[in-house]
């Protein structure tokens, strides 16, 4: 259903290049261990688009935060966050399989972990190009992301489990 | 010394005030029209001196609760105190003027001799005044001539019928001669115990000064006891008891002035307390009123910034859009087919999930976020303006609010005055406590000095009593000898009225009556010639008693004087006297009734030459003007049954009844 107005929040080309922002810096540890399964690239997806509750979850783990500027702490969507797109599995699928069918995302699959994205080497070349400031926002959020590689799965459900609790008072 | 009876003040005391009339020494006059009140105040007088009852009238029934007379007895002060309507209840005597009578403590006496059971050790009141006056204490016998002779005790009362002719007697002819022959006995024992011519006078005399000098032993140890007993429990003596009192006094005026200054003060008080009250109220009205009106303002500035920002945010995220349509290009819509089983990527189908804007719609996106942004922040930027005025509003409260409590703190002076009127209320109750406590022991201070000025002054009749045993051990006055001196004080007396025929006067051996012309008072027809000799009777006996040592107190009340003298208008006398007879002696020549006066008075003066004292209290009805104008100086009370000239209507003037 289309809304009669817009939304960049909706926009196919910005969720695109979102998210080869995250396989790029999201999709391995150091020791090139990959780490980017559905679930994973599901939630930080939602994370690295509300940098407030990405502060909490950093907070829960007593990590430090990342800057926020006044204009993404003290906003409307800032306290009110749109939780649609966490359950929304389609969408994030449909994006994948745009990425993939254009060659940007490679898959590989691991038995008992299913599949874990990574970028092509054109994703590479193409990523170093998104150069706006929103994207630079989203790259520096990522990074911060990268401290919860380690974490296992189910612990990062359960801090995202938190917040959502926190927000429902 | 001679005994003397001398009256300062009769005082009724009455429910709205006091009723008093005040004497002097010497010759006291009261007059004014019948039915006034002069009788009263000589009843009054005879009743406070052990009279046996007081006959009231509706006037005193009405206004009067006690009587009082202020009394010096020979040299000392006394305040007798005495129910005007229950004789039987005990008489209260104080050692000191009425004035004072708050400081004292009373000893009470028995007004008759008749024991009473609520009173065991009160002694009895005549026995009281004869020792004030320094008169034996005798019993007379009942049949004189007889050796065993049942003996009555002679009271006060006995004695002061010599003292005292009522209106009723004066003048009649029952005046001296007693119907009951026991009573004329008795009377007749009685003028010879004046006289001192009594068998058992000097037995009597040291009789008396023996009970003296025990009373006088005794009186020195009670005073020796209680001093010690004073001093050990340190009551404080009567010169620092005073100034105590007075600095008590001083401080408790002090105290008083202090709470009307406070009561002052705080009556305009509570008027800017009230209107303080009400501006601050109103300070805390705006102030919400503002507060509300900040905090819309904060919410709007809240707002207006967030949507900004959302806006601001959008702007970014357009921009990074169109920026990645670039890099990413196109995406293409064919199908593909997946490598590993037979399905194809539908990108259509992914596409619809998102949306695909075209650049000129972003870019006008874009420019219309931008003036929103505008909007929203100078929306913004104006409730912020808002919040700064409320901000300074608020700040115009605060000190107007800062100065009200100001005020407010300099009258809550209106709290520490209660505070304070409080401490001054409990203090003043405190020395008040205080104040009564330390009158109570002036009382017993009071009490105790006056044990030693009672020793004193038993120690004085002591010795005028033996200066007296001296004198009637050198020579006992018989009878006759003192019959003649009367007489010839009487014939003088009638001499210097100028009766007809003065001659004849002397005193019956017998019946001690007087006797003109040969002939026996009661025996003398004009009514007018009895009241000129009773009269000249009493007077004999004063001017003994200025002459001789003798049991008699130098004092006389007489109840119209001008009784059947032609001066009175009232006719009851006219019938028991002959009138013929008057006219005859022309009594009513008011030379004859001047001349009594002026024999009183020349009396009065004998007294003074010889630094004795009397007291003389005479009462008569209207009186001829010349005399009026005469003896201006003795009147001390004078009554108008019309009010006339702005007299007092009688001695109860403001009775209505």
């Amino acid at each position: 259903m289309k809304l009669p107005f817009i939304n960049p929040e909706n926009d196919l080309n910005l969720n695109l290049a979102i998210l080869i922002i995250i396989v790029r810096t999201l999709s391995h540890t150091k020791r090139q261990t990959l780490k980017l399964n559905n679930e994973r690239l599901h939630i930080y997806y939602f994370l690295v688009k509300n940098p407030v509750k990405l502060n909490k979850v950093m907070e829960i783990l007593g990590k430090a935060k990342v800057l926020l500027s006044e204009r993404n702490s003290y906003s409307i969507a800032s306290i009110s966050a749109n939780l649609d797109p966490l359950f929304d599995r389609e969408g994030l699928k449909s994006l994948l399989t745009i990425l993939t069918a254009q060659s940007l995302v490679k898959v590989e699959y691991k038995k008992n972990d299913g599949f874990f994205y990574q970028l092509t080497a054109k994703g590479y070349e193409l990523s170093d190009l998104f150069t706006e400031n929103y994207f630079k926002e989203v790259a520096l959020n990522c990074n911060k992301l990268k401290q919860t590689l380690s974490l296992s799965q189910s612990s990062l459900n359960n801090i995202l489990g938190q917040i959502m609790r926190m927000d429902a008072f | 010394m001679a005994s003397n009876i001398l009256i300062n003040q009769v005082i009724v005391v009455g429910r709205n005030k006091n009723y008093q009339v005040n004497f002097n020494p010497g010759v006291n006059i009261i007059y004014g029209d019948s039915a006034t009140g002069k009788s009263s105040i000589l009843n009054i007088i005879d009743y406070l001196l052990g009279g046996k009852k007081f006959k009231s009238y509706p006037e005193i029934e009405l206004a009067g609760r006690y009587a009082a007379l202020d009394v010096t007895l020979n040299e000392d002060r006394y305040t007798i105190k005495r129910d005007l309507f229950n004789p039987n209840r005990v008489v209260e005597v104080y050692p000191c003027a009425y004035d004072k009578i708050g400081e004292y403590a009373a000893t009470n006496y028995l007004p008759n001799f008749s024991p009473n059971t609520e009173y065991p050790e009160a002694g009895f009141y005549s026995d009281f005044l004869l020792d004030a006056l320094n008169f034996s204490r005798v019993k007379l016998k009942e049949a004189p001539t007889k050796d065993d002779s049942k003996q009555v005790r002679m009271s006060f009362r006995d004695l002061f019928k010599y003292s005292y002719i009522n209106q009723d007697v004066l003048g009649s002819e029952k005046f001296l001669k007693s119907d009951n022959w026991a009573v004329q006995t008795k009377n007749k024992e009685v003028f010879k115990y004046i006289f001192n011519a009594l068998d058992s006078n000097i037995s009597n005399l040291e009789g008396l000064i023996s009970e003296k000098t025990n009373q006088k032993n005794k009186l020195d140890k009670t005073f020796k006891t209680v001093s010690e007993f004073l001093r050990d429990a340190e009551f404080g003596t009567l010169t620092t008891l005073d100034d105590e009192i007075d600095a008590v006094d001083a401080e408790i005026l002090n105290i008083s002035k202090e709470i009307a200054k406070l009561n002052e003060t705080q009556a305009e008080d509570p008027e800017i307390y009230q209107a303080l009250r009400t501006e601050l109220a109103n300070l805390a009205m705006e102030r919400r009123v503002i507060n509300a009106d900040m905090q819309e303002h904060q919410l709007k500035i809240e707002r207006f910034t967030r949507l900004k920002n959302d806006y601001l945010n959008d702007i970014s995220k357009y921009k990074a859009s169109v920026s990645a349509k670039k890099i990413i290009g196109e995406v293409e819509q064919e199908i593909e087919l997946c490598p590993v089983c037979d399905n194809t990527f539908e990108v259509t189908v992914a596409r619809e999930n998102f949306e695909i804007i075209a650049n000129e719609k972003i870019y006008s996106e874009i420019n219309l976020l931008k003036r929103r942004a505008k909007e929203t922040e100078s929306i913004a930027n104006k409730a912020k303006f808002d919040w700064e005025n409320c901000q300074l509003k608020l700040k115009e409260i605060e000190a107007a609010e800062q100065e009200a409590y100001i005020l407010q703190e300099k009258n809550t002076a209106v709290t520490p005055k209660i505070a304070e009127r409080d401490i001054f209320v409990s203090t003043l109750g405190e020395l008040n406590q205080r104040r009564k406590e330390l009158v109570s022991r002036l009382k017993v201070r009071n009490k105790h000095n006056n044990l030693s000025i009672s020793k004193e002054s038993i120690e004085k009749s002591i010795i005028s009593l033996q200066e007296q045993l001296e004198e009637l051990r050198k020579s006992t006055p018989t009878m006759t000898e003192i019959l003649e001196s009367l007489a010839d004080s009487l014939q003088s007396y009638l001499r210097f009225i100028r009766i007809k025929s003065p001659k004849g006067v002397s005193f019956d051996k017998k019946t001690f009556y007087p006797r003109v012309r040969d002939i026996e008072y009661s025996d003398i027809t004009s009514g007018g010639l009895r009241t000129i000799v009773g009269i000249g009777y009493m007077c004999s006996l004063m001017e003994e008693a200025l002459n001789n040592k003798i049991n008699y107190p130098s004092f006389l009340m007489i109840d119209t004087v001008g009784k059947y003298l032609g001066k009175t208008k009232e006719q009851k006398y006219k019938e028991v006297s002959n009138l013929d007879a008057d006219r005859s002696e022309a009594v009513s020549d008011p030379a004859k009734y001047k001349n009594i006066y002026d024999f009183i008075i020349g009396l009065a003066e004998k007294y003074e030459i010889n630094n004795k004292t009397c007291q003389f209290i005479l009462v008569d009805n209207d009186v001829p003007e010349h005399i009026v104008n005469d003896l201006k100086g003795f009147i001390v009370a004078h009554y108008n049954s019309e009010r006339l000239n702005g007299l007092p209507v009688g001695f109860i003037d403001d009775a209505d009844y």
